[in-house]
């Protein structure tokens, strides 16, 4: 009687580890729970994403191929190439493209030194660190367009407080127009956007910082290293990746800021900070040209991907070697 | 140990720190400055007195629309972040739990789309809203906003989702409860930072949006607080300084107060979004 228990008790187990018991209680995983659920859980979101951006897209590769000029309703048809053609063509396009180069690669540039050694000064451990840590993130939390007018304000020539600042310190300043001359106008963009982007910059490098094991340090200084050895290497060595990877992000983000640069200056003095999307916006709402502004905008996202492709794959190689 | 370097760092970092609060400072101290003592061509900071008067012209006088303004971006936004929330709820647990052919390329899909820049979609946005006579209506740019929130919230739920550990459901759902209630009662209540980032990052952007608020309106009726800004600086002699930086300090406060009350929060869930992505 007693085997015959036995002999059951191991063919129940075998059971339950091959074929029917664990079919059954797959039914019951999320595993397999029914892909139905899943999809209409899912529905809303590519529906919405369909409708507001799969749909524009197709529609822009539409405009950018057909002539499309809102002044000339009956000036219509298949344009091929024609528009990106202009593009590529055009003064403007040009002169903008360098623009947006120049003000990315500075402010980023920028961003990315402050953002440093904020985030090493604020890594020490001292009272009050958290109020300086809430004072940096304020750009951040204020609007685009209030940093634009704020910004203007501080940049214009009589009245506002750089100059004003700068003649105090005995520099006769109040004839400077910051945003009005073709040589500053892009130098003080860079500076406002560096100023905006810093924080984002500061908190990441931050959390990256804090992944630093503290043994490191310690036995760097047991093998007699000094502050600045143990900076470059440990520190600055770890998180090399790290501001790689917030430097692209930042890049890619500035290259394609409308709001602060058209706020600011338009484009202006005469066409000393038109960058990319400014003139995508004049083109397509103020000329009306939105075949056009579409080309643009495509050629602008392609040399986008082009350069990020290029970076992500030097960075990739620096990791390597 | 008080070291040279030390009293180095600490007054680097203080001058940095200075020069980054300081146009926060000035805007408020401009708002707070009686009309006549704000164009001065000499040196000054804090007037000879403070003065509500310009909060009191932005807020009553009949041109600025303030209030028109505000309840403008207010339903927008508010209506923004309940559809983001709810969609990228659903759509972040879809694409974390269930299983479809096809998951993993939309969650790559939805990746793509938060790298296409908002100037791009601008244009055909412009055509397409034309064409369905959504132009100077609030649901344009509702829609036009769902671009900027939706792809990140998604991806940051679909994230968080995966990271929670699946036998939690798996034991409800044994004990015979459905999907959705293991959805509702068990991974929600546990995945609320991740919510609230959610919440409040689709507010921020929807809130400070410029670029569709001005591009798909041409009407005063929809235009929202940024855009108004944007007008009242057009307006007049250049710029009415005192009123604009009320305006301007009254359109940022709902802002900064989000971000001091949350700023550990949405650091995590911010980080988590740009290291993984």
């Amino acid at each position: 009687m007693f085997e015959n228990a036995v002999l059951k008790g191991e063919d129940l187990m075998q059971h339950i580890s091959s074929g029917k018991l664990m079919q059954w209680r797959k039914t019951f995983s999320i595993e397999n729970s029914s892909a139905r659920f899943g999809l209409v859980l899912l529905s809303p979101s590519i529906i919405i994403l369909g409708l507001v951006i799969i749909y524009p897209i197709l529609e822009m590769l539409k405009i950018a191929v057909t002539k499309n000029n809102l002044l000339k309703i009956n000036d219509k048809g298949f344009a091929g190439i024609d528009n990106f053609i202009w593009v590529l063509g055009n003064g403007s396009f040009w002169n903008a493209m360098l623009n947006t180069l120049i003000l990315t690669v500075f402010s980023v540039f920028i961003q990315i030194i402050l953002g440093l050694l904020l985030a090493v000064f604020l890594t020490e451990n001292f009272k009050g660190r958290g109020i300086f840590r809430s004072m940096i993130i304020l750009p951040w939390a204020v609007p685009t367009v209030v940093t634009a007018y704020v910004w203007v304000w501080l940049y214009l020539p009589k009245y506002g407080f750089v100059n004003l600042f700068l003649e105090e310190l005995g520099f006769h300043a109040s004839n400077i127009v910051w945003l009005g001359e073709p040589k500053l106008a892009l130098l003080s963009l860079i500076v406002t956007h560096a100023w905006k982007g810093l924080p984002i910059v500061f908190l990441v490098l931050l959390a990256d910082l804090q992944t630093i094991p503290n043994e490191l340090y310690e036995a760097a200084k047991v093998d007699g290293a000094n502050g600045w050895q143990s900076f470059r290497y440990i520190t600055f060595g770890s998180i090399k990746s790290g501001i790689a990877l917030i430097a692209l992000l930042r890049a890619i983000w500035t290259f394609n800021w409308f709001d602060m640069v058209w706020l600011m200056t338009a484009g202006g003095p005469g066409e000393s900070t038109m960058t990319l999307p400014v003139l995508i916006y004049k083109i397509g709402f103020n000329s009306y040209r939105l075949d056009r502004a579409a080309a643009l905008s495509l050629v602008m996202f392609a040399i986008l991907m082009i350069f990020g492709s290029i970076y992500v794959r030097a960075n990739a190689q620096a990791e390597r070697s | 140990m008080v070291t040279l370097t030390l009293i180095l760092r600490r007054a680097l970092l203080l001058i940095i720190t200075i020069l980054v609060i300081f146009p926060m400072f000035y805007l408020v101290v401009v708002s707070l400055t009686p009309l006549g003592e704000i164009f001065q061509p000499r040196f000054h900071l804090i007037p000879s007195y403070f003065t509500f008067e310009h909060y009191s012209t932005v807020l009553y006088e009949g041109n600025i629309a303030f209030f028109r303004n505000f309840m403008n971006s207010l339903t927008i936004t508010v209506v923004t972040t309940i559809i983001t929330t709810i969609v990228s709820v659903t759509g972040g647990y879809s694409l974390a739990r269930c299983d479809y052919k096809g998951r993993e390329i939309i969650a790559l899909g939805i990746l793509a789309v938060y790298i296409v820049p908002s100037i791009l979609l601008a244009i055909p946005m412009f055509s397409i809203m034309r064409l369905f006579g959504l132009i100077d209506n609030r649901i344009g740019v509702i829609l036009a906003h769902l671009t900027l929130t939706l792809p990140f919230c998604l991806w940051i739920l679909r994230n968080y989702f995966l990271a929670i550990p699946k036998n939690l459901e798996e034991s409800a759902l044994i004990d015979g409860s459905t999907r959705f209630r293991a959805l509702w009662s068990i991974i929600l209540p546990l995945s609320k930072p991740a919510i609230v980032t959610t919440v409040f990052y689709s507010f921020i952007v929807s809130w400070c949006d410029y670029l569709y608020a001005f591009a798909l309106t041409t009407k005063e009726e929809v235009r929202t607080l940024p855009v108004g800004l944007s007008f009242i600086v057009g307006q007049e002699t250049g710029y009415m300084g005192g009123p604009m930086m009320a305006y301007a300090v009254l359109t940022t406060i709902p802002t900064v107060i989000i971000f001091l009350v949350l700023q550990r929060n949405m650091i995590k869930g911010l980080t988590a979004g740009a290291v993984k992505g």
